[in-house]
């Protein structure tokens, strides 16, 4: 009996050691320091909501996604990559609230996102970012968020 | 005695053994079905920190190979820093490679490696996925759609073998179910990509034109709506 116990009590420690759904943790510890992000979503989705004042040169949305880079100076580029990313993701979808046609509302997300873009030293996130940015510009956003990119000239 | 004694310590070790190797692997199986339906940005993380991978059956492998298509696509996945980025895409690409080995029939893998290699500048595992994905699953429209869009995201890679799988998934776009409106989509969203629709339109019979043809209106009277 006692040797039956010990091997239950054995398999279920090995069972219970594993954790079954670990989510990946964000690439850099969050801090305290990071800015939140918030703030500057709230500004972009107000805009959403009253288009006739976008501006994609000096609109509200850019205006504040020029500050929240500015705050993430001074922070590991790692930490600050990451903000940028998580900021980007927030903004894109905002550019799908006014419908499939092209307005003056779209072309301020496209350059808040070119702006936070601006913010990164990574290269690749960069030209990430602003093929994005490029993508609502050209109004070419699909249901499925998936990116559809413009194709060179010929295949043949 | 220590005889049964031990006996029974062996087993009682065995069975547990035998559990937990059981458990894990219900694991692995379940986790693209409870996974599979959360956030994708959930769904990356879960990639990246190695916690969901392949089950044994065919069908949780495909499962995360459709994810490792679908995510990486997606607004979330492309946004990130390239080294995160490149964590997700390695460990399709190494999962994918395996797979294909395994299974050479297997055309959401070969898909996924493509999908990876594209991002990991392997152009010729890139090119060699695309071809083979298009050949073990020519009719299947979701793999097409997809094909089509990496094919013309990564167009100056394509060797003459990639460029016929392209040009095929187009044509079985217009024959298949849903795939003049995806194709209308991409008419509509692609100046660019026009011309190659239309070429490859006067190649399909009358009434497929005239599918997409069809959603290509009723597209743009939507946008003309909204």
């Amino acid at each position: 009996m006692r040797t039956l116990m010990l091997g239950v009590t054995l398999a279920v420690a090995m069972g219970g050691s594993f954790s079954a759904f670990a989510q990946d943790v964000a690439a850099v510890d969050s801090n305290a320091s990071v800015p939140s992000i918030e703030p500057t979503v709230g500004v972009c989705e107000t805009v959403s909501k009253n288009p006739e004042i976008a501006d994609p040169i000096s609109g509200q949305c850019v205006t504040s996604t020029g500050a929240y880079i500015a705050s993430l100076k001074g922070l590991p580029p790692a930490t600050s990559e990451q903000a940028i990313a998580d900021l980007v993701v927030a903004l894109a979808p905002l550019a799908q609230l006014g419908g499939p046609t092209c307005d003056a509302y779209d072309d301020e997300i496209a350059a808040a996102i070119r702006m936070a873009a601006s913010g990164s030293t990574d290269p690749e996130q960069v030209a990430s970012l602003n093929e994005i940015a490029q993508t609502i510009d050209d109004c070419a956003v699909g249901e499925t968020a998936a990116l559809i990119e413009e194709l060179p000239a010929s295949i043949n | 005695m220590a005889g049964p004694n031990l006996s029974a310590a062996v087993f009682v070790i065995a069975g547990g053994v035998l559990l937990t190797a059981g458990v894990l692997a219900s694991v692995r199986e379940i986790a693209p079905y409870s996974i599979g339906g959360v956030s994708v940005a959930q769904r990356f993380g879960a990639v990246v920190a190695g916690s969901y991978g392949l089950g044994e059956s065919r069908l949780s492998k495909r499962l995360f190979f459709a994810d490792c298509i679908e995510v990486a696509g997606s607004v979330f996945a492309k946004a990130q820093p390239a080294l995160r980025r490149d964590a997700f895409e390695k460990r399709c690409y190494e999962l994918a490679r395996a797979a294909t080995s395994d299974m050479p029939t297997f055309s959401e893998a070969w898909l996924a490696l493509a999908t990876a290699a594209a991002t990991l500048n392997d152009v010729s595992e890139f090119r060699a996925g695309l071809v083979a994905s298009q050949r073990t699953a020519p009719d299947v429209r979701w793999l097409a759609e997809q094909r089509v869009a990496l094919a013309a995201r990564h167009i100056d890679q394509l060797d003459d073998a990639a460029k016929a799988a392209y040009r095929l998934d187009i044509t079985a776009l217009f024959d298949s179910s849903g795939g003049p409106e995806v194709l209308a989509r991409r008419y509509l969203a692609n100046p660019r990509e026009q011309q190659l629709i239309l070429d490859i339109g006067e190649t399909v019979p009358g009434s497929m034109q005239q599918r997409f043809l069809d959603k290509v209106r009723e597209l743009k009277a939507r946008q003309v709506a909204q």
